[in-house]
């Protein structure tokens, strides 16, 4: 049982009861707050960072953390995805974590960047659907990022002119738009 | 002193011009410069040229959801969020479906743009002429009912409008696919240089790879600026380099003192004089305050979009035309047609690893219609084109086994090359595929709801096998590798070239207009956007409208003059 079902279990025990109001993080369970999975709490946003920062890491040009792309993945699978996406997200950050703890002994967040890395790409060949929306939604953050964009990639917002056949230069980035 | 009379007269005009689109911009110029007194009714709010274009210089980060759709914008437009129009980077551009819902027995896919400009602000810019092939088709293979006029002419007011507007093309002495007279045209890439190569040796040149004739400025043109190669163009565009009300006809209009423009004006109907046996003004709901207003005219251009406008004709009921304005022939709101697409192919070109481009031209490479021309007959009549482009991927590539810096590294330089054809088809008219009021149902303005009941059918069906097919059979005589095919489903009216419904034909017993866009019943009324169209070709449908309406225009103008009106 992960972290989460364990809430909602003890938080599913409680609300059953009268005796509710006692226990300020357990109330927030029965009215949809922190035991929600559809809803990121700090843990979940804390590890979404972790994740984020792993599949796009800092190189020679900034990486997602720099780009401000783990709270851009939160943000837009609250306005544009449906609950149950969220919740399959934070079950799944959940789960990493869990996976994390039985391997390493610690949390994902706490790992070196090499066992994070090794843990996302198992996950990523199992075609982890959770792992594969955050995918998409980390990279679209940070190539259209100004970091992204500008660094990483080359904008060009006002070409002017149209060149169809351009040789290729010596380390020439690709389009960002 | 009576009242009565200063007031009809302070509300009467030369001429109304229904909404301020493509056609309705044309109108508005070509009346006003005429010497008309003109009134300009657009139901929607005013859209300044470029001051109101309020995303169009907005970097990539300055959306918050970077385009993506909004869990609130699918619910508060559930219709034209179905494809990819509608998006964060021109949302305001587009209809609110709640406020302005419609009703369908199938579906079908309206995308509206009520504001000045309507959807020239928005619109793909392709601007092709039809032929003669299809201004006979209907006569020769007894479809719907003949086109009353000929390509001849329409020729010299294509000439006309592509001068005003211009247009960015190649002349490639197609017949089906007649030049006009354009701008210098986009240039090609060297994967779609090649490419054309191929096609045209393979073929001989009975299949032409040509770049798309677009409504987008190569030169400066008119006092309009030339394209800067940014492909915004759907967030409006600050150097009016492509072709919209608000760029081109509204200055015109505007220059000429003539015109009064009116928004948040719903026209609900038109109000029949049954002593003259003309129209003599419209009736208009205020969209804001509710009120009702009623404009007088001698003439009066409906151009309020091809359903606006049958909308505006089946609810001007009368004694005279119980079952809507002109609709003696019974054909009013049928026939509605919308070309199909969605079907094709994308593969990848091995080599030109050595070359890429710069600036992102909004145009795409297109092969004119081939098919059932001259003794070829395939098991479907008419015929459709096919549009695509090559470029190289970017960030959004499959990227194989990599380290997740690497894969960083590999998502910033340019990738493979990837080229794909899609066909955009022919329609034929059916009686069946029609619109009616229902006037169980009402919108805010307390007018009833259009409903829509089309379908597309076996000539279409049968059309699109060739159409995936020869896609792909492209693509690989080009040299691509990795071929795939495919046919998504296309639901009528998602293509936003919405034609017929109040068709054109020389008899009154089978049409609703004649061959100067009049309707047959009340000559003072004139229809001369996409309702009027008898079939729809398989090209884009704009320019056949800026061209019928800038016709219809001189002619209306000169029976006026004449005191024919």
């Amino acid at each position: 049982m992960n972290r989460r079902q364990a809430i909602k279990g003890v938080a599913a025990l409680i609300c059953g009861t009268a005796a509710v109001s006692t226990f300020g993080l357990m109330t927030q369970s029965c009215s949809g707050g922190k035991g929600d999975p559809a809803v990121f709490d700090d843990v979940d946003r804390e590890l979404m960072n972790a994740v984020c920062d792993t599949l796009i890491p800092e190189t020679d040009v900034p990486g997602a953390k720099a780009a401000g792309v783990g709270p851009f993945v939160v943000m837009m699978l609250e306005d544009c995805h449906s609950a149950e996406e969220r919740a399959e997200v934070t079950t799944g950050l959940s789960t990493l974590n869990t996976a994390a703890e039985k391997q390493y002994g610690e949390a994902f967040g706490e790992l070196p960047a090499t066992d994070r890395q090794k843990l996302l790409k198992t996950l990523e060949k199992d075609k982890a659907p959770f792992l594969n929306l955050i995918k998409r939604l980390a990279n679209r953050g940070y190539y259209t990022s100004e970091i992204g964009a500008t660094q990483a990639l080359v904008l060009d917002f006002t070409p002017g002119d149209y060149d169809g056949c351009l040789p290729l230069q010596e380390g020439q980035r690709a389009w960002a738009m | 002193m009576n009242l009565n009379i200063t007031a009809q007269k302070a509300n009467t005009y030369d001429a109304i011009v229904v909404g301020s689109g493509i056609s309705g911009g044309w109108s508005a110029k070509e009346l006003t410069e005429k010497g008309l007194k003109v009134l300009m009714l657009e139901r929607g709010r005013n859209i300044e040229h470029i001051k109101d274009y309020e995303n169009t210089l907005k970097q990539p980060w300055e959306f918050k959801h970077r385009g993506e759709l909004t869990n609130e914008q699918v619910r508060t437009h559930p219709v034209q969020t179905r494809h990819g129009h509608y998006n964060e980077y021109n949302e305001s551009f587009w209809v609110n479906d709640e406020e302005c819902p419609y009703a369908e027995v199938k579906r079908f896919d309206w995308f509206r743009g009520y504001q000045v400009g309507g959807r020239s602000l928005m619109w793909g810019r392709g601007c092709l002429r039809m032929g003669e092939v299809d201004f006979e088709a209907n006569a020769k293979e007894g479809i719907g009912v003949p086109w009353p006029i000929a390509y001849g002419d329409i020729a010299p007011w294509y000439d006309y409008v592509e001068r005003f507007a211009g247009i960015s093309g190649q002349a490639e002495g197609l017949p089906q696919c007649p030049d006009g007279v354009f701008l210098p045209p986009m240039e090609m890439n060297c994967v779609e240089k090649e490419v054309k190569k191929r096609i045209e040796t393979h073929y001989n040149r009975e299949r032409v790879l040509t770049i798309f004739r677009m409504a987008n400025l190569t030169v400066p043109h008119n006092g309009r600026g030339k394209c800067q190669y940014r492909n915004l163009c759907a967030r409006g565009c600050p150097y009016g380099a492509y072709f919209s009300t608000q760029s081109a006809t509204l200055p015109a209009a505007v220059a000429t003192g003539n015109l009064t423009l009116r928004p948040f004006s719903v026209v609900s109907e038109i109000i029949y004089d049954k002593e003259t046996r003309k129209a003599k003004g419209v009736r208009v709901i205020d969209a804001e305050t509710m009120e009702t207003v009623e404009y007088y005219a001698k003439i009066i251009f409906l151009n309020a979009s091809t359903l606006g406008s049958t909308y505006i004709l089946l609810n001007s009921v009368s004694e005279a035309f119980p079952e809507g304005m002109g609709n003696g022939s019974g054909q009013l709101g049928h026939n509605l047609m919308d070309h199909h697409f969605r079907v094709g192919a994308s593969g990848t070109f091995e080599g030109f690893e050595d070359v890429y481009y710069s600036g992102r031209r909004p145009a795409s490479v297109y092969v004119p219609r081939y098919r059932n021309l001259g003794n070829e007959k395939r098991d479907y009549i008419r015929g459709f084109g096919m549009s695509g482009s090559a470029s190289r991927t970017g960030w959004q590539k499959n990227i194989a086994e990599l380290s997740y810096a690497e894969e960083k590294e590999e998502r910033t330089v340019p990738g493979e090359w990837r080229m794909g054809f899609a066909g955009w088809g022919e329609t034929l008219p059916y009686y069946e595929n029609r619109v009616w009021l229902d006037h169980a149902k009402k919108d805010k303005w307390g007018l009833p709801l259009l409903t829509i009941d089309a379908e597309f059918k076996e000539n279409e069906l049968k059309m699109r096998v060739d159409m995936k097919n020869d896609a792909a059979e492209m693509l690989e005589i080009a040299g691509l590798k990795d071929v795939r095919s495919y046919d998504r489903p296309s639901h009528p009216g998602a293509c936003i070239h919405e034609m017929g419904t109040a068709r054109m034909g020389s008899d009154p017993k089978t049409s609703v207009t004649n061959k100067w866009n009049q309707l047959h019943e009340v000559p003072n009324v004139f229809v001369t956007d996409g309702a009027c169209m008898t079939s729809t070709g398989n090209q884009n449908p704009s320019l056949t409208y800026m061209a019928l309406t800038a016709r219809a225009c001189d002619y209306a103008v000169s029976a006026l003059k004449k005191g024919d009106l």
